[in-house]
């Protein structure tokens, strides 16, 4: 079992948007939270980028955020891939890139919960045998949610 | 956590953009109220983006959050499908964001923008309800 960090907190200018129905929360593996944080500060295409500085892709991350606490899936920012397992990609597509963040959902008593699991420096528009397999391996993932 | 990131730093690496953000924020509440009244209508998304004055393109941006709405668009769309829109202002304690968001969650229409239906509140008005000029229940689809 892997421990898992919750985002919320970072999140706040769209923590009111969460749907009514359903209470979403956004969590991201450990073993990657530092790895995901550089990824929202341009590490490696960021010519400003500064460890910890997350404002190169900050505005993209919040809106794909609004979208997952209303509960919905959109085709342009997050996307679902496999639907059991509910396996979702966030989609960074800005600046000519095409990166995705792979997400497995997990439906908890108190609601749904969204474990951010792979970062994918997606080359192609088509998923390719690269991307299907990145889709399994998150299908894979277990996780146990505390309540 | 063994991370070389704490959250408080990287908050304090978002604060001088937090205009940014809440706009980003605000014109995708706006969105998601747009989405859930075109849908509601059986409106296209084409057709909406010629009512706000904008190519479809750009609509499908502002959908996304790559780009934020604007006043003439929601001007336009106001003209076109009669309705009229209207905006909560709340007091939002950013301090206190654990439970602003178990707050908002509770009331999670609070904080977005909503949509006035006269057609509809002309009908609720012929049925006897009070004359009011504005009130949060009159012909608020949310």
């Amino acid at each position: 079992m892997e421990n898992i960090v919750c985002l919320d907190d970072l999140l706040q200018d769209v923590n009111h948007l969460r749907s009514s129905r359903q209470q979403v929360l956004i969590y991201v593996r450990e073993k990657i939270h530092d790895e995901f944080i550089d990824f929202l500060g341009g590490k490696g295409i960021n010519s400003r980028y500064a460890p910890g500085n997350v404002e190169y892709r900050f505005d993209k991350f919040l809106a794909i955020a609004a979208v997952i606490y209303r509960n919905t899936y959109c085709a342009h920012r997050y996307r679902l891939e496999n639907s059991d397992p509910v396996v979702t990609a966030m989609k960074f597509m800005d600046k000519g890139r095409n990166d995705r963040v792979y997400c497995r959902e997990m439906t908890t008593v108190g609601g749904k919960v969204v474990i951010l699991c792979e970062i994918h420096k997606k080359k192609n528009n088509e998923n390719k045998k690269k991307e299907k397999n990145i889709i399994k391996k998150v299908a894979e993932y277990e996780f146990k949610i505390h309540s | 956590m063994s991370s070389k990131y704490t959250h408080e730093k990287i908050r304090q690496s978002i604060q001088g953009n937090m205009r940014r953000y809440e706009a980003t924020a605000l014109s995708m509440a706006i969105s998601f109220e747009l989405e859930d009244f075109i849908k509601e209508r059986g409106i296209k998304k084409q057709e909406l983006a010629e009512a706000a004055g904008i190519p479809p393109s750009y609509l499908s941006q502002v959908f996304s959050g790559d780009r934020l709405i604007n006043i003439s668009m929601l001007a336009g769309i106001s003209q076109k499908y009669k309705v009229r829109f209207s905006f909560d202002i709340q007091d939002a304690k950013a301090d206190k964001i654990r439970e602003f968001a178990a707050e908002s969650w509770r009331k999670p229409y609070e904080k977005k923008a909503m949509i006035y239906d006269f057609r509809s509140f002309s009908k609720r008005h012929d049925n006897g309800y009070p004359q009011r000029v504005m009130g949060g229940d009159c012909g608020n689809q949310a």
